[in-house]
């Protein structure tokens, strides 16, 4: 239809319909009478001749303001592209995060402190490590530390004295700990001082601690 | 070395400046050509509301401004800005309501014999017609017979092809030619003594 319409239109503007030809007055009756050809024609002319003139002015052209390069705006694709340039950036410049080893199971602690209450003092043995290996353990020295107890005991504090002991054990001397008063607050070996654990003195072994010659 | 004054400039190279500089010089020399034959069209397209196209001829050159980049410089400005003025009034498109009645009155109003009169009744009358038609045969009639592009001008501004074009001017006119003759037998005589 719209082929028809396009060929019927060419005949209207640029023919009469006296002008037609025999074929092209044939294609025409198909489906326009003679009164209706002239009648479009006609008006197609008038319009033509008509162009109404529009009397009034358009108004003054009102422009936003002059912006800067900042506040300029830029199509969507290129704030689009800024953003993922800014998301690549992100993810190729950012801080390596720091490694966070795994807890490793069954680790022995590099510093062993034994701690044993003989009679009035408390003896911690201290076992340091000064070389870590990774999931090895080196043993360098032993160093015994005698702590007294402090004032929050009610034992008296009876050292030994000098010499050694029955069984050749040299008297332990006395660490002095620097800063100090040569006291320490433990609350964990005052706890175990206090117990009252109930032992017997026969299995007191405090005895080799006391020179030869001195009793009570 | 030539300078080149502004007014002197093709409607392609203001643009062209608007595209690349943001001009708004060269953007007031193109609304000092073109405002007036917009408004026109505006008026025609919009049932004859002056404000609304007064509005709309502002409004075409902001978004000259906001859609500069989609400008091809290869082809011609006038054919871009009226594909753009189409599409305005293709979504703002409303109907008159009372379009019929008033060809039906305008038709018995004035007595015959007073050519002068007559001719301006029937130039209103064509007008209320044009407004009763539908958007894409209203806007090929406009281009065509009112603002005088060609038909393959008028192709490129409504994005359809030729046949398409003079598919929708044969049915525009067909469709016109309906409704004055529909009102008045008598008329058609008349009309060809206006003629």
């Amino acid at each position: 239809m719209e082929q028809h319409e396009a060929r019927l239109f060419d005949l209207l503007e640029s023919k009469d319909f006296s002008e037609l030809t025999a074929e092209e007055l044939v294609y025409v009756g198909e489906y326009l009478t003679e009164d209706e050809y002239r009648f479009q024609q006609q008006l197609i002319r008038a319009a033509q001749d008509w162009a109404p003139e529009v009397e009034i002015e358009p108004l003054p052209l009102k422009l936003p303001e002059a912006v800067g390069p900042l506040r300029r705006s830029i199509p969507l694709y290129q704030a689009l592209l800024a953003v993922a340039a800014v998301i690549v950036l992100f993810v190729v410049l950012r801080p390596f995060r720091e490694t966070v080893l795994a807890p490793v199971e069954n680790v022995e602690p590099l510093t062993k402190i034994k701690t044993e209450i003989v009679h009035d003092t408390v003896v911690q043995y201290i076992s340091k490590t000064d070389t870590v290996v990774l999931r090895e353990k080196v043993p360098m020295r032993q160093e015994v530390v005698h702590v007294p107890v402090t004032a929050n005991s009610e034992r008296s504090d009876h050292r030994p004295a000098g010499g050694k002991g029955s069984n050749g054990v040299k008297p332990a001397e006395e660490l002095i700990l620097p800063g100090t008063d040569n006291t320490m607050e433990l609350p964990e070996l005052n706890e175990a001082a206090m117990r009252n654990e109930g032992q017997s003195m026969r299995k007191d072994e405090t005895y080799q601690l006391i020179p030869a010659g001195r009793g009570w | 070395m030539q300078k080149i004054f502004i007014n002197q400039q093709s409607d392609e190279q203001l643009m062209i400046q608007v595209m690349e500089h943001h001009s708004h010089p060269a953007l007031v020399e193109l609304h000092r050509r073109y405002a007036k034959k917009l408004l026109g069209y505006f008026v025609k397209m919009l049932n004859g509301d002056i404000d609304r196209a007064q509005d709309f001829v502002q409004d075409i050159f902001l978004r000259l401004l906001e859609k500069k980049h989609l400008f091809d410089p290869e082809k011609k400005f006038y054919t871009w800005v009226f594909t753009i003025a189409g599409n305005m009034c293709k979504t703002s498109y409303r109907q008159p309501a009372y379009q019929s009645l008033t060809i039906n009155e305008e038709l018995h109003r004035s007595s015959p014999g007073e050519n002068l009169a007559e001719k301006e009744r029937f130039h209103r009358l064509m007008e209320q017609s044009v407004a009763g038609l539908e958007h894409h045969h209203r806007t090929v009639f406009v281009l065509r017979y009112l603002e005088h592009f060609s038909l393959n001008e008028i192709a490129e501004i409504t994005e359809a092809s030729l046949g398409t074009v003079k598919s929708r001017l044969f049915y525009a006119t067909r469709k016109m030619t309906e409704q004055l003759q529909a009102f008045d037998p008598r008329y058609e005589t008349n009309l060809f003594k206006l003629l």
